[in-house]
């Protein structure tokens, strides 16, 4: 069955690509508008069309300004506007889109992050506000997952790197993960909120 | 006599944090955010000159460089900064903007502001996170905002820690437990410590060295270390 996809545009290059490879792989794909007027038309649209979404999808915003190490002169104020709006964005679209995600067939919520938003794993030292919603944007992910897979919601968070090979973001995002509702929670890794690249090493957060 | 910064010193585990300092003969610059709640000044008398009360609204610029000035002008030197101040909300947009703003940006702008003070000092940067910043071992379903901003000091810090360990730097990272607190405005009367319990803890993590400095850790008021 055709999948339908609603999918943010925020200037995030590699998410072109994952959603022409949805378009091309029996997904018919949706593009948020910028301004929240459009969206609750998009999803009235969508609504009347389709009667559900089956995979929303994020990418993390590549177009935060840059900025300097520890030390250097920062605009806090540019900071908190820029990060602030990707949480908000992300969160309200999240909300907005419940009701028609609840009727899909994936009830699947998606992000195409990057290796770097590990506070783990990274060894950068500048760019504050790209930094900091990428880590807030998985931090939205896990409370997400922790409210809505009791209803039967998945989580797909996957790291691009470009020429990386391995499995392409289209694919992990479309694919299932191990799940058996009869066997211990914990035995299904479908039941876990977690981030992989494409050679699905899981990253640690 | 070293001498420590404390932001959200007014009330709580900040101000029992400087008193815990002061006991311990440490100088201690009392970042105060209000003016009308009188602890700090019974603080004072007790202490004197050891205690500085320094007006300090973490979430505005110009405050923090005056609290800067305000400390420079008593001192050339710095040896702790201890990062308490931290609001908690639940709402909207405008409660995620708030939030990050006091908890992960304010930390950042304290750093900025006061490493020219540190560099002759102990260098110790001292940050108050949160379990609900870890991302692994999150249970909430709610709480985006503050749980959001703490994930985001904690990815500050790891920026910092990189550029900063390198440059004898030693970084404490801290999860308070639950405290009763003022955080949403009034003390909690729920929760498993009193301010004066984890304030003890974390003075201890403070000062003490570590054979470690070169790794980042989230660490607790047991002693346990926490995932990101």
């Amino acid at each position: 069955m055709r999948k339908i996809v609603l999918c943010m545009d925020n200037g995030n290059l590699s998410l072109r690509e994952v959603k022409s490879y949805l378009a091309s792989h029996n997904c018919k794909v949706y593009t948020l508008p910028e301004r929240d007027k459009d969206i609750k038309a998009m999803l009235t649209e969508i609504g009347q069309k389709e009667g559900r979404i089956d995979l929303l999808l994020f990418g993390v915003n590549e177009q935060i300004s840059e900025d300097g190490a520890v030390g250097t002169a920062r605009d806090y104020e540019m900071l908190l506007e820029s990060v602030g709006e990707q949480m908000n964005r992300v969160r309200n679209t999240i909300e907005e889109t419940l009701p028609l995600l609840r009727k899909g067939n994936l009830k699947r919520i998606g992000m195409i992050t990057k290796k770097e938003s590990s506070i783990s794993n990274c060894r950068d030292d500048c760019n504050y506000g790209r930094h900091m919603a990428w880590a807030g944007l998985n931090m939205m992910g896990k409370l997400y997952f922790n409210l809505l897979r009791p209803e039967g919601f998945t989580f797909r968070w996957y790291c691009l790197e470009e020429n990386a090979g391995g499995m392409s973001a289209g694919e992990y995002l479309l694919s299932g993960l191990c799940y058996d509702s009869n066997e211990p929670y914990c035995h299904s890794d479908e039941n876990r909120f977690v981030m992989r690249d494409s050679h699905l090493r899981e990253i640690p957060w | 006599m070293k001498s420590v910064f404390i932001t959200g010193a007014d009330r709580g585990i900040g101000l029992a944090l400087s008193r815990k300092f002061l006991e311990n003969g440490w100088q201690v610059f009392a970042g105060r955010f209000m003016k009308d709640w009188g602890e700090l000044d019974a603080l004072q008398e007790e202490y004197g000159e050891a205690l500085s009360l320094i007006s300090l609204d973490v979430g505005n610029q110009d405050s923090v460089k005056q609290a800067a000035a305000a400390v420079g002008k008593q001192t050339g030197c710095l040896d702790m900064l201890v990062n308490c101040a931290g609001i908690f909300q639940n709402g909207g947009d405008e409660a995620i903007l708030r939030c990050l703003n006091i908890n992960a940006v304010g930390p950042l702008r304290m750093v900025e502001a006061f490493l020219p003070l540190m560099e002759q000092g102990e260098k110790r940067l001292c940050f108050f996170s949160s379990e609900a910043g870890s991302i692994t071992l999150a249970h909430r379903d709610g709480d985006v905002a503050y749980c959001v901003s703490k994930t985001c000091l904690n990815m500050a810090v790891r920026l910092m820690f990189e550029k900063l360990q390198t440059q004898g730097y030693r970084f404490r990272l801290y999860h308070p437990g639950w405290v009763r607190t003022y955080m949403s405005g009034k003390k909690s009367t729920v929760g498993n410590f009193e301010p004066e319990e984890t304030a003890e803890v974390a003075y201890r993590q403070f000062i003490s060295e570590r054979d470690w400095e070169d790794v980042l850790i989230l660490c607790d008021i047991s002693n346990e270390i926490w995932p990101f």
